[in-house]
C-alpha cells in the first residue's frame, strides 16, 4: 500500500502556511482490480427477444453458460472476521474448469451514491479442479450453491462489456446439478459487467450506462440489490423484436 | 535404414513427422538424445554435414507423431544439501558446488529464483489449531511466472492457480503469510540437462538456510522412463562432488506423487511438491 503525500509550502501575507495533501491509499504496483456491474430481471418468455436485441447490438455470437457456483464461508473460528469466496465451475467446457472469485466491498461515498452503476473490487483466479477440497481443508464451509444456465455476450463498446442472461437454479441435493430447479421460475437474471481500475472506472461506468439505455424497453438495469422489477413495456418491446426478426433497433 | 557414426549418433525420420535425434557423449559411457522437429530440408542439410555424418543415422519411420509442446514439459529432480552431523551449510559449500558444475562443462546461463511462503491460519481460538492445516505452503516457481501453488503436505494436496490467488488470500484474511524464503542462484546448461544450483535464504536476510539443486532432463516428461537416466546422472554428480571432500552430500527424496493425485507425466505441480518436501527436510536438518 502506498500513501501518496505531497507537501506544499505556501507563502502569504500572514506568514507561511504548510499544506499537507494526503492522496488516496492505493495498491502498488498494480492498479486495483475492479468491476462495474448492473443487474435486472426479465421474464423468461422475453429472453428470446432480448437475445435478438443483444445479437444485433453486440455483433458477436453468444456463449453458452452453465456455471456451478459454490459460495464458501469461513468457519466460525477462522479469521478475525468472516470471509467469503466463490468457486465457479464452468460445466460448459469439455473438461470443467474452476475459477476462484472474491468480491470485495463496493465503492462508497457521495460520488458512488450518485452513479447508477455499482463499482466494486473483484479478484479472480483460475485454479485446478481440487480447489474445493483445498478450501474445505483450509476451514471453509459450503454456504450455498447455485447453477446458472444461460448465455453471455462479450463485446467492446467503450469498455469490455459482458452481458449475461441466466436462469438461477438451486440444487435439492448436494452438488446435484442435473436436478437443479429455478429459484424464481419464469424469471431470469440479466447482468451487465465490465472490468475496471481505479484509473478508468468513470469511463467504464459511462460505457455501461450508455449501453443500458438500449435495453431499457425490455428491462431496467440498476445496482444489485436495488431491484426495479420487470419493465411494463417489456411485452410490447419483445413482440416488436420478435416480429422484426432482430437486427433492428426498437 | 540405419547408419551409425563413431559416437553412435542416430537420426530418426518418421513419415510425415521429421525428427532429429542426436546422441552425444557425456562422461565416458553415457549417451543422451534430444528430439528436435526439423523440416526435411534441414534434415537433409544435417545429413550432408561432414561433422554430423559421424553422429547421425537414419532409422525406419515409426509413424508416431512428435509430442506437442504441452506434453513435453521436462521433468526435474530437486536435490538438497544434507550437511554431515555436527556441521552446517555455508557459502563455501555453495561455491564449491557451483565450481563442480562448471568443472563438468556446465555452461552458466543466468539467474533463477523461486519463492516459498509459509501461511498460518488466523484463529480466534488458538486451542483449536489442530483442526487446521499445520503447514500451508505457497510457492512461486521461476518456470511458471503467472502461476502460484499451494501445498498442504499433511493432506497431500497441491493446488495450481493463477498468481492472483495470492491477492485473494490476502483479501480473505483467513490465512496470512508469515515467512518467505528465496531459492535462488545460477542455472547451467549441460547437454540435455539443465541444472540450477541455488541457496535458500529468507527474503529479508542473507542467512544461508540451505542449498538446493534442480536437475532437469529436457527430452522426457515421464518420471518412470527417465528414472534410470536421472539416477545415472545423479551418481556421476555425487561422485564429482565427493572429490571435493565437502561436509555433506546431496540427497534426493522422491515424493509419492500419486498421493497428491499426480500422474507419471511431469508438471509444475510435481515441482511444487518437491519443494515442499525439501523444505520439510531443511527444517528437520536445522532442528537436528
Amino acid at each position: 500500500m502506498v500513501l501518496d503525500c505531497c507537501l506544499h509550502m505556501k507563502g502569504t501575507n500572514t506568514g507561511t502556511e504548510l499544506l499537507i495533501c494526503v492522496g488516496l491509499l492505493r495498491d502498488e504496483p498494480k492498479l486495483r482490480a475492479m468491476e462495474c456491474v448492473v443487474q435486472g430481471i426479465i421474464e423468461t418468455q422475453h429472453v428470446e427477444a432480448l437475445e435478438i436485441l443483444l445479437q444485433g447490438l453486440c455483433g458477436v455470437p453468444k456463449e453458452r453458460l452453465r456455471i456451478h457456483e459454490l459460495c464458501l464461508k469461513s468457519g466460525p473460528n477462522l479469521g478475525a472476521v468472516a470471509s467469503e469466496v466463490r468457486l465457479l465451475c464452468d460445466l460448459e467446457q469439455p473438461e470443467p474448469t474452476w475459477t476462484v472469485r472474491h468480491v470485495g466491498g463496493a465503492m462508497r461515498g457521495a460520488g458512488a451514491e450518485q452513479i447508477s452503476v455499482l463499482v466494486r473490487t473483484v479478484v479472480e483466479s483460475k485454479a485446478s479442479k481440487n480447489v474445493l477440497r483445498f478450501f474445505y481443508t483450509l476451514g471453509y464451509k459450503l454456504d450455498h450453491e447455485l447453477l446458472r444456465v444461460g448465455f453471455a455476450f462479450h463485446f467492446q463498446r467503450g469498455a469490455q462489456i459482458t452481458v449475461t442472461v441466466t436462469s438461477v437454479n438451486k440444487m435439492l441435493k448436494l452438488h446435484a446439478t442435473e436436478e437443479a430447479v429455478p429459484v424464481t421460475p419464469g424469471i431470469q437474471l440479466v447482468e451487465v459487467t465490465a472490468p475496471a481500475s481505479s484509473d478508468n472506472y468513470t469511463e467504464v461506468v459511462a460505457a455501461i450506462s450508455s449501453f443500458c439505455e438500449y435495453l431499457a424497453p425490455l428491462l431496467h438495469l440498476s445496482k444489485p440489490n436495488v431491484s426495479a422489477g420487470v419493465v411494463p413495456t417489456a411485452a410490447a418491446a419483445a413482440a416488436s423484436l420478435m416480429s422484426n426478426g432482430g437486427g433492428k433497433t426498437l | 535404414m540405419e547408419e551409425k557414426g563413431e559416437n553412435g549418433g542416430r537420426v530418426r525420420i518418421e513419415k510425415g513427422f521429421n525428427q532429429l535425434l542426436c546422441r552425444f557423449v557425456f562422461g565416458s559411457t553415457t549417451h543422451y538424445q534430444k528430439p528436435v522437429n526439423v523440416s526435411p530440408l534441414t534434415l537433409a542439410c544435417f545429413c550432408s554435414d561432414d561433422v554430423l555424418q559421424d553422429r547421425v543415422s537414419i532409422l525406419p519411420p515409426t509413424g508416431q507423431p512428435p509430442p506437442s509442446p504441452a506434453e513435453t514439459m521436462p521433468l526435474k529432480w530437486l536435490l538438497h544439501w544434507q550437511p554431515n552431523a555436527g556441521t552446517t551449510v555455508n557459502s563455501q559449500i555453495l561455491s564449491e558446488v557451483s565450481q563442480c558444475v562448471e568443472s563438468i562443462n556446465g555452461a552458466k546461463e543466468g539467474r533463477w529464483k523461486s519463492t516459498l511462503t509459509f501461511y498460518r491460519p488466523v484463529l480466534r481460538d488458538q486451542t483449536l489449531q489442530a483442526e487446521y492445516p499445520r503447514d500451508c505452503l505457497g510457492i512461486s516457481l521461476q518456470e511458471q511466472p503467472n502461476k502460484y501453488y499451494f501445498i498442504l503436505r499433511s493432506q497431500r494436496i497441491v493446488l495450481e492457480a493463477d498468481s492472483t490467488i495470492q491477492m485473494i488470500m490476502e483479501k480473505l484474511q483467513s490465512y496470512k503469510s508469515r515467512v518467505s524464503l528465496y531459492f535462488e542462484g545460477f542455472q547451467y546448461q549441460l547437454g540435455d540437462f539443465q541444472l540450477r544450483v541455488g541457496k535458500v535464504v529468507p527474503t529479508h536476510s542473507e542467512n544461508l538456510r540451505g542449498i538446493v539443486m534442480e536437475v532437469e532432463y529436457l527430452p522426457i516428461s515421464s518420471l518412470d522412463k527417465s528414472r534410470q537416466i536421472m539416477e545415472d546422472f545423479v551418481d556421476i554428480w555425487q561422485e564429482t562432488v565427493s572429490k571435493r571432500s565437502l561436509p555433506g552430500h546431496f540427497m534426493h527424496i522422491e515424493p509419492n506423487f500419486a498421493e497428491y493425485g499426480l500422474s507419471d507425466h511431469y508438471t509444475s505441480q510435481h515441482t511444487a511438491v518437491q519443494y515442499a518436501i525439501v523444505m520439510a527436510q531443511l527444517i528437520a536438518s536445522v532442528r537436528n
